[in-house]
């Protein structure tokens, strides 16, 4: 267990709460707008008129897909294997296969994984947003061809305010979706009450029974119910920010009940004999009630899409950190909190490709093609890291740790290829990007440690010009420099070639090296250390967290 | 940096500059993934402003770096 989750009952209660409402707001916007779009999915593929038991069944596997992956796996299993706290595939890749030793083939599966959760990243704010806005076609048909152009708007609006941050509004951004889950569970228990009998799809042998009758139609319908855990890694990967306790509150009180009813409601009325043409989700509310619903919706889609992009840029700061992705310009937007950073060069790839996919799908449903393939494939490599930590930090048997990853990879792999049968409908875009996002991150690494080696060779040892300095052939001059270098216990080419050429050297010179380290925070005490190399010469080395963005005036300036 | 005897308002930041030259030696990465790195490295954020140093502190100093 980690230390983290020990701590989290001493917090006081009140605190708890506080930072389950703003988790609220942050982990679960993806996860909770999925009844938007799941159960319209789902029956696109039973077809208009389902028979009960396909309803049921489909009911059935929802529920226990979001218990096993969710609850079973992230909540239970994910969220106690952290890296000094902070969780997500990142830092669990760094965890596995950085720390200790070098494993060239962990790092290929965390790096892959993380580069797939970009390509969903683009595509979860056009789908979540479109389904939220396709609930006008059932208060005003006419108004069906303004739900693309709206998307759009809301969409370009959104990435566009990115750089001023969103620190002001983001208080928000909890209550807002607390009343979003109290709302659709409401809508759901309204929904049950008209069909009561659907609670028998909590027994799982409905969703068994119709995986082993459907068929091949029966298994891509999966691709469907995948849908409903999209959201779920996030719960992992923003572990650091709110620590695992808020964000096991805030599931099992909140957003597991409110999806649990929102979900069952659906199919209720579906089993009532619902009409199944447009979005299922809206059929749930008064007629009365639909405008404010729509409106609702549509603020909580964005808030979960303000948190994809937030979450691609704190995915991004640790790949730079660790040297797998070019140096980009991070903004600080305000001084503390969550999403307190802007990366431009993401918001703009993300925001193109995200235009891209809402105006060339057109509709949720044929962007429900494209979506699912990523995450669970994501999933996957995380359910693989999984079983390495069992084995290597639980010291679990291999049967026991065998047991529980297979039960995991069967899960994930069966939704894996499910998904793969949507490749060419449109599933193919994400695994593209990715593929993309990998190959820059591999060319990146090797060409950089490649100069590395470069520089390393054609350095002088620090002792040899120490003497230098000491034959007093290089005139000190008043004032002092910094030399920054890669190159930590030899000569840095950028002091040599200053020494060649002005023959001289600042009074007092400090080389600098910045090192990140494989956990995501350094201690202030340990980030800088300094050692006396010569007469006025010193030697200083910063070490960083993967989670850190270097301010080296600041850190030099905390030295005493 | 009292101890060393740095006075961080009026201290000189040097920073090496590479310019990266993918080398005709077809040794390394394929010639094309030298390109590309070498144009990641041109469009890369600037070592003095990803280490957040002052605009009017900083000598940057260019070199070229076959790989």
């Amino acid at each position: 267990m980690s230390s983290q989750a020990t701590a989290a009952p001493t917090h006081p209660n009140g605190r708890l709460a506080l930072a389950a409402l703003a988790a609220l707001g942050v982990v679960f916007g993806d996860i909770g707008t999925s009844p938007l779009y799941t159960l319209k999915t789902v029956l696109d593929y039973t077809g208009p008129h389902p028979d009960p038991a396909a309803v049921l069944g489909a009911l059935s596997l929802i529920l226990w897909t979001l218990f096993l992956i969710t609850t079973v796996k992230y909540v239970n299993f994910a969220m106690r294997v952290d890296n000094d706290g902070e969780g997500g595939i990142i830092a669990l890749m760094t965890l596995l296969g950085v720390k200790t030793h070098h494993r060239p083939i962990i790092i290929s599966v965390g790096l892959f994984g993380a580069a797939l959760i970009y390509g969903d990243g683009a595509i979860t704010p056009a789908i979540s947003v479109l389904s939220a806005l396709e609930g006008v076609e059932q208060i005003a048909p006419g108004l069906t061809a303004y739900v693309l152009p709206a998307a759009t708007v809301i969409l370009l609006a959104l990435f566009a305010v990115q750089p001023f941050g969103t620190a002001a509004i983001g208080r928000a951004f909890g209550p807002i979706m607390l009343a979003w889950f109290l709302i659709i569970a409401a809508l759901g228990v309204y929904g049950i009450m008209q069909h009561p009998a659907v609670f028998v799809a909590i027994n799982p042998l409905y969703g068994i029974d119709y995986l082993m009758r459907g068929g091949l139609q029966g298994f891509l319908v999966l691709g469907g119910v995948f849908l409903c855990v999209t959201g779920a890694e996030a719960l992992y990967a923003d572990m650091g920010h709110f620590g695992p306790g808020p964000i096991r509150l805030a599931w099992n009180v909140v957003v597991f009940p409110a999806l649990i009813l929102n979900y069952a409601g659906q199919a209720a009325i579906v089993l009532a004999g619902a009409p199944t043409e447009g979005n299922i989700f809206y059929r749930l509310c008064p007629a009365p009630l639909l405008t404010p619903l729509i409106v609702l919706a549509t603020i909580a889609t964005v808030i979960a899409s303000q948190s994809i992009i937030t979450g691609a840029y704190s995915m991004t700061r640790q790949a730079i950190q660790l040297g797998w992705l070019p140096r980009m310009t991070i903004k600080q937007t305000s001084e503390e909190g969550y999403g307190q950073i802007y990366v431009g060069t993401v918001n703009w790839f993300l925001m193109i490709v995200t235009l891209g996919l809402t105006i060339g799908f057109g509709k949720s449903d044929n962007l429900a093609a494209a979506y699912g393939i990523a995450v669970s494939a994501t999933m996957l490599m995380t359910s693989v890291l999984l079983f390495i930590a069992m084995r290597e930090i639980w010291h679990w048997p291999v049967a026991a740790a065998g047991a529980v990853a297979a039960l995991f990879i069967i899960v994930d792999g069966s939704f894996f290829a499910a998904n793969m049968a949507k490749v060419t409908e449109g599933g193919w875009v994400p695994l593209l990007l990715a593929s993309i996002v990998y190959g820059v991150m591999w060319i990146w690494h090797t060409g950089a440690t490649a100069v590395q080696k470069r520089v390393e060779s054609e350095v002088t040892p620090l002792p040899a010009f120490l003497e230098l300095l000491q034959s007093g052939k290089v005139a000190r001059v008043p004032g002092s420099a910094v030399f920054f270098t890669r190159a930590k216990d030899q000569t840095p080419p950028v002091l040599a070639w200053h020494v060649r050429h002005n023959r001289a050297l600042h009074e007092t010179a400090l080389t600098l090296t910045m090192t990140v380290l494989s956990v995501p925070r350094v201690d202030e005490e340990e980030r800088l250390t300094v050692e006396r190399e010569g007469d006025h010469f010193w030697r200083a080395e910063v070490k960083l967290g993967f989670m850190e963005h270097p301010d080296i005036p600041d850190i030099l300036a905390s030295a005493r | 940096m009292r101890g060393v005897g740095i006075d961080l308002d009026d201290v000189t930041y040097y920073v090496g500059s590479e310019t990266i030259v993918p080398a005709e030696d077809g040794k390394g990465l394929p010639r094309w993934q030298e390109a590309l790195f070498a144009a990641m490295g041109r469009n890369a954020a600037r070592m003095s402003d990803y280490l957040q140093l002052p605009y009017d502190q900083v000598v940057e100093i260019g070199r070229e770096i076959e790989i």
